[in-house]
């Protein structure tokens, strides 16, 4: 074990007991002996870069998070033990793996708190969750029909309703953002008209790090009687995703943004919505009967998996979401306020350097630049060190723009990021600026 | 040497702090960008002469961009000056066969400066920064 991981005191995990009788300084300390603790659940992190063998220090969380021993035994022991399609072979396997992405579906419903299994749809990730109901929703709505998004979101959250907005002539409609990278809840009042067929909204914007507030948005959606879809995908294992609570009438998430596998994703629909709405890709599993005339679309939900499903990615999401459920969704997010406050009081420390995004409710990412470094030559020289950041536009061009940057350095945290590795962060970043600039 | 300083060699360093050839360039120059990471730069050739046996007095730069796309833009305005267009797509091909694969990067000694970039080549991602300029040059001196 090397210097930046080493453990203070306390050398196990510890659950989470007693911290309000703590001062804070107690409190934090005893969360980073956790965190420490949960790093060994985790077989990359112990792992080295580069040819001086540095130790890993994983700061790329919202492009993807690390994934724990269990996810990958829950992976490979299904191909071990339970391989075959699902759904219609007649033998043991078959029986097994049907069992296990169906135990999956029901795990993802238990996750984000729906009513019913049947509300849950696997797909890729959230971009093709919100591809799908951005085709086949919108397929139902008429010409001159409109959909508000905002300026903060993923490329993923425009594009698709772009494409649907030229295929069935509809209008997008952008809720601006302030100075301090919030939402301008105003423009909802002014923009949501009697066109408006659905709101579309990030939980947490991956550049800015701002939690939005969900509930009130859907409280003005559904004074008008207009679903809301919620982008989840930074949301999912940071920030807890309670459909109920949110408001959210579609909410799309992946598996590994969240600690499971690539190529799994959940998108949860209200019952009444998926109902209307028609299938989007065409093949086995999502119809009922087909003759040569056409077809009659398989129930909820599989009339919108088409073909073989990707039952190794549930399977390793349902570990994955047993992992979050184990640590705890609302440790987790106290773990990565405290991470990116500390993160941020450092990198304000460095003269020059500008934070974008000042949101009074933010999640565990942090978005930077020093001028007269260019973000990549920053990632360069933070990966000569061994640490892993992101540079770049982060898919979101529609708010580089209002932001005025081409490009800028983001860190994310996750449960496993610790003190000691926010603090050789920042004065690797300092070292940056003083060897680049 | 760390990995970082074979990387960011102190000559790449030296084209990225102090470009060659770098003017401010009006909207009408031809762009050529990196969507992936924004990447941009402009280009304003300056001939002499007539014909094919007309040189390049002079390729004048405008972008913006990491230190690898702008020193390896800086480097080859260098080694274009002087060359005629069938000598200038020849070392701008040489360039790109060996930054794909296709040629020894043993052959990057003829290159002057750009030597520097040989750490880059080895890096898949950042080889897109260091084609950026050559790419574009390749398409401004193969349609005109």
């Amino acid at each position: 074990m090397t210097a930046i991981h080493e453990k203070n005191k306390v050398a196990a995990p510890r659950p989470e007991t007693g911290r309000g009788s703590k001062n804070g300084a107690e409190a934090v300390s005893d969360m980073n002996d956790r965190a420490l603790g949960l790093r060994g659940d985790f077989p990359i992190l112990s792992s080295t870069v580069g040819r001086d063998k540095l130790p890993l220090v994983y700061l790329d969380n919202a492009a993807t998070t690390q994934k724990p021993r269990s996810v990958i035994d829950a992976i490979s022991g299904y191909y071990e033990r339970d391989n075959s399609n699902v759904h219609r072979s007649i033998h043991e396997l078959g029986e097994r793996a049907t069992a296990l992405y169906e135990a999956a579906r029901e795990r993802a419903r238990l996750f984000v708190g729906a009513e019913s299994a049947d509300e849950i749809v696997f797909t890729r990730g959230t971009t093709e969750a919100i591809n799908l109901v951005a085709y086949s929703f919108c397929a139902g709505l008429k010409p001159g029909d409109e959909i508000l998004l905002t300026q903060m979101e993923h490329h993923a959250n425009i594009v698709s309703w772009q494409i649907a907005a030229r295929l069935f002539g509809l209008v997008v409609k952008f809720v601006g953002i302030t100075d301090s990278g919030e939402l301008r809840l105003e423009d909802y009042e002014r923009l949501v008209g009697p066109r408006t067929k659905m709101v579309a909204v990030t939980q947490m914007s991956n550049v800015l790090g701002t939690v939005n507030p969900i509930a009130k948005i859907a409280g003005i959606a559904h004074s008008k009687g207009i679903p809301l879809l919620v982008d989840a995908a930074q949301g999912a294992a940071h920030e807890g995703i309670d459909v109920a609570s949110l408001g959210a009438d579609f909410l799309a998430f992946s598996g590994h943004k969240a600690a499971g596998p690539m190529g799994i994703g959940v998108l949860y629909g209200k019952r009444e919505f998926l109902e209307r709405m028609t299938p989007w890709q065409g093949g086995g599993e999502m119809i009922r009967t087909v003759t040569l005339e056409g077809f009659e679309p398989n129930d909820l939900p599989y009339k919108f998996e088409a073909g073989t499903p990707n039952v190794e990615g549930a399977v390793g999401l349902h570990a994955a979401l047993d992992y979050l459920d184990s640590v705890g969704t609302d440790w987790i997010r106290e773990w990565e306020k405290v991470l990116s406050e500390r993160a941020i009081a450092g990198l304000r420390s460095i003269p020059g350097l500008e934070i974008f995004g000042s949101a009074r409710e933010r999640g565990g990412i942090v978005s930077f630049e020093v001028p007269g470094i260019h973000a990549h030559d920053m990632a360069a020289f933070l990966d000569s060190r061994g640490i892993a950041i992101r540079a770049g536009h982060h898919c979101a061009h529609p708010l580089a723009q209002r932001l005025g940057v081409v490009s800028t350095a983001r860190a994310s945290f996750f449960l496993y990021n610790t003190l000691s590795e926010v603090d050789f962060f920042i004065q690797t970043v300092d070292e940056a600026r003083r060897r680049l600039s | 040497m760390s990995d970082f300083d074979e990387l960011y060699q102190e000559i790449i360093r030296d084209h990225y702090k102090h470009p060659r050839n770098r003017v401010p360039l009006g909207k009408d120059c031809p762009a050529f960008d990196n969507p992936s990471c924004g990447d941009r730069v402009k280009f304003l050739i300056e001939w002499e002469g007539e014909g094919e046996g007309a040189v390049i007095k002079a390729v004048n730069f405008d972008g913006s961009g990491c230190s690898i796309s702008m020193s390896s833009t800086s480097m080859m305005t260098e080694l274009l000056a002087g060359k005629t267009r069938k000598q200038a797509l020849e070392i701008v091909d040489h360039f790109l066969g060996i930054v794909h694969g296709e040629r020894d990067s043993g052959d990057l000694e003829e290159m002057g400066d750009v030597i520097a970039l040989g750490g880059v080549i080895k890096l898949p991602v950042r080889v897109k920064c260091a084609t950026l300029s050559w790419n574009g040059m390749k398409r401004l001196l193969s349609a005109s």
